[in-house]
């Protein structure tokens, strides 16, 4: 009886397998052991024995043609033995050919992984990977086995934050078309690198606002720029919290440059007001509300963003009171402006009402410690509640 | 082998003392407390095979008691007794013999307070001296803790110094629960510090023996000596080891595993039981399921292969994880 040639299986992923070559013509003598085809899958090339002595009967699947695993080649037996009713034509098979695009073979594995495998991603990166918007099969992979760990994932994040070196002059149109991602993904890496790296630790009081609103009446300011002003004079006379750790070293800064977070609808921007020490309380408001304007249109360009020494942020405007502000690293401090709400006060031993506000500053304790932050935000505190001091005080450029 | 340090923090006077001396210490300072405190055993009263109720029958006459060899008979009075009132300390010589004594903690001690409405406790201590011994061979040589750990009722305690052993003792003796407190016998000459002062440390609270950043090695009893040695080999190449000593298995300090897992990342659970169904499978199915996004490399187990432990001193060594074995098990992760 005739001896069927099957197409072998070459491993665990071989679906199908294309015949290379037959080594021998139909109706040739071939002894058993004797290379009768090579076959070929998608990694290895094979060379098919025959399995017993005799004639190659029938070639049943031409050369270059591919069939399933286990599919009939061909038939080996007697000269003139009958060969079985085989449908000649092989199996339809998606195969290549011009015109129409090959079916996507697994494709050489991106990383070192056996045949079958998924990606080695370990579960801490896949998770990392999906909070920053990264897909981590993508990922090269530096672990075990080539597995992708969160070291690459932090790798890749850092990467991905990197700003663009150079600004083309179409800068406002780019703003614009900013993807959500791309802003988040600089926040994600921003905050896990405060959150990480510096241990910080937050300090909360309540100011009575009632003179900083006296001052206010009549004139062309906002709270927002007595805070400011206030935080300004109280950095100049407490250099350390106008600092940052780098490296192994405590940079104190001669500038005081102030960012002001603002919130927009997907993200967070710090726009910078520069040298707020040297201005006046009016050219604090004009570039306030400036920068501010700036960031909510999406028109801040970076050079608005960079070389702040200290932070202020404020969630006052959502009736909170009191949080706790992450640090803006490298900086040693942020404050955290509160709610200004008509609150019961005891002045002079008498129980008044009183516009309250609270002042949360949050400080990296590797460069500062409690009781001199303290003193800071106390006078940050001061300053407010004699707000006169701050507008005297309205330097080299007058007001 | 080397002294154990107190932990961190305890500042008081101290002693040098064993790990058999703690044993002994422990014993005789809460039976002198506490007149319901007896041993009961093999070879206690006249003469103690290892050296830990030395002279406790001649400090408390009547209080320490010989019995025939009947690993069942002494945990079956035990249980008796604790449920009529009483603090039993019962030792089973070769800890591989509690296995004659299953029903007696399992469907008894273990039990007893749920079955009875909660009208009895059962303050008992069956004090168990285990693992691998020189050449013991197979019937003196197992660690048993996991078999315990799947009975409801039971608490599991393996302490790895001088110092937990003597505090987790008396701990366990002021306790209202069966205690089983596996001693490794290979500690017995481990000289450790322990304060001159009464103190106790609780059940159910692990202990990071080395802070680490890279990986956990998660560990009890004698292994925990191999995990510390391995984590100061590996300290060479940059590599950082944090060796969680559980110290006990019932109540499982779930809580420090996973801060210690979510911080390093990695973990790898050495024992010298069988591997098997072990108390190490439960602890790094513990992780699995609870701390898995926070892995960033496959759980690592190191056990014991399914063998009787032999008798030949090679084969011994083979059998078990040495220090050797952690090591490559920690690079295998980074």
């Amino acid at each position: 009886m005739a001896t069927k040639i099957g197409m072998p299986n070459l491993g665990h992923t071989m679906e199908a397998g294309t015949v290379v070559q037959w080594l021998k013509q139909e109706g040739e003598t071939v002894a058993r052991g004797e290379p009768l085809a090579e076959v070929e899958s998608d990694k290895v090339v094979f060379t098919i024995e025959a399995p017993a002595s005799g004639v190659l009967l029938r070639v049943i699947v031409p050369a270059n043609a591919t069939v399933k695993v286990g599919h009939v080649l061909g038939y080996v037996g007697e000269p003139g033995e009958p060969v079985p009713e085989v449908d000649a034509a092989p199996q339809p098979l998606p195969v290549a050919s011009p015109g129409i695009p090959a079916p996507p073979l697994p494709a050489a594995a991106p990383r070192p992984s056996g045949p079958g495998e998924r990606p080695r991603i370990s579960p801490l990166a896949r998770r990392l990977a999906q909070e920053h918007g990264l897909d981590p099969e993508q990922l090269p992979g530096s672990g075990p086995r080539g597995s992708v760990t969160q070291e690459d994932v932090l790798a890749a994040v850092a990467a991905h934050a990197q700003p663009p070196a150079v600004r083309t002059p179409a800068a406002p149109a780019v703003a614009e078309r900013r993807p959500l991602r791309a802003m988040r993904r600089t926040i994600a890496q921003r905050m896990t690198q405060s959150w990480q790296q510096a241990p910080q630790v937050t300090q909360m009081l309540e100011v009575n606002m009632s003179a900083a609103e006296h001052y206010r009446q009549g004139r062309d300011l906002s709270v927002n720029d007595l805070i400011l002003a206030a935080a300004a004079r109280a950095l100049v006379e407490f250099p350390q919290l106008n600092a940052a750790l780098v490296d192994d070293s405590i940079e104190v800064y001669a500038d005081v440059n102030i960012g002001l977070a603002v919130a927009l609808d997907d993200g967070l921007v710090t726009p910078v007001v520069r040298g707020a020490d040297r201005l006046s309380l009016a050219e604090l408001n004009r570039q306030r509300r400036g920068l501010v304007d700036k960031a909510t249109a999406g028109r801040l360009e970076l050079g608005d963003m960079a070389d702040g020494t200290f932070t202020i942020t404020n969630l006052g405007s959502e009736g909170i009171r009191f949080f706790t502000p992450i640090l803006n690293p490298p900086q040693a401090a942020i404050l955290g402006m509160g709610q200004m709400a008509r609150s019961a006060a005891v002045v002079d031993g008498r129980l008044e009402v009183r516009p309250l506000m609270g002042l949360s500053l949050t400080f990296d304790h590797r460069v500062v410690d409690g009781l001199p932050a303290a003193r800071f935000l106390a006078r940050i505190k001061s300053l407010l509640e004699d707000p006169a001091g701050l507008a005297a005080h309205a330097p080299q450029l007058g007001e | 082998m080397m002294a154990t340090p107190m932990p961190a923090g305890v500042q008081m006077e101290t002693r040098r003392i064993t790990f058999r001396d703690a044993v002994r210490e422990a014993l005789q300072e809460e039976m002198q407390r506490d007149p319901t405190i007896f041993v009961i055993g093999e070879c206690v009263e006249l003469r103690s095979a290892w050296r830990t109720t030395r002279d406790l029958s001649v400090l408390f006459p009547g209080r320490v008691r010989d019995t025939p060899i009947s690993e069942s008979a002494i945990v079956g009075a035990a249980v008796g007794a604790a449920m009529l009132g009483m603090r039993p300390v019962a030792e089973i010589m070769v800890g591989d013999f509690v296995t004659t004594c299953m029903d007696e903690l399992v469907n008894q001690a273990g039990k007893a307070r749920y079955m009875f409405g909660g009208q009895i406790d059962l303050p008992l201590v069956v004090r168990i001296p285990t693992g691998l011994a020189k050449n013991a061979a197979a019937q003196h040589s197992q660690t048993l803790e996991s078999w315990f750990m799947h009975a409801p009722g039971l608490l599991v305690a393996a302490p790895s110094t001088p110092y937990d052993c003597k505090g987790m003792l008396k701990a366990a003796l002021r306790g209202r629960d069966p205690v089983l407190f596996f001693e490794y016998k290979m500690l017995y000459a481990l000289q450790g510090d322990v304060p001159a002062d009464d103190y106790t440390v609780p059940l159910g609270v692990a202990d990071v023996k080395r802070a680490g950043r890279d990986v956990t090695v998660l560990c009890w009893g004698s292994v925990v000596h191999k995990a510390l040695a391995a984590a100061v080999a590996l300290e060479a190449d940059g590599v950082s080891v944090e060796v969680l000593d559980l110290r006990s298995l019932v109540p499982l300090d779930t809580p420090a595993i996973q801060r210690s897992v979510e911080r390093t990342h990695r973990a790898v659970v050495v024992e010298e039981a069988c591997r098997p169904a072990s108390a190490g499978a439960d602890i790094a199915a513990w992780i699995a399921e609870h701390v898995f996004y926070s892995l960033d490399a496959p759980i690592k187990r190191l056990a014991a292969p399914p063998v009787p432990k032999p008798f030949s001193t090679p084969l011994e060594q083979a059998v078990v994880p040495q220090t050797d074995d952690i090591v490559r098990a920690v690079r295998e992760l980074l």
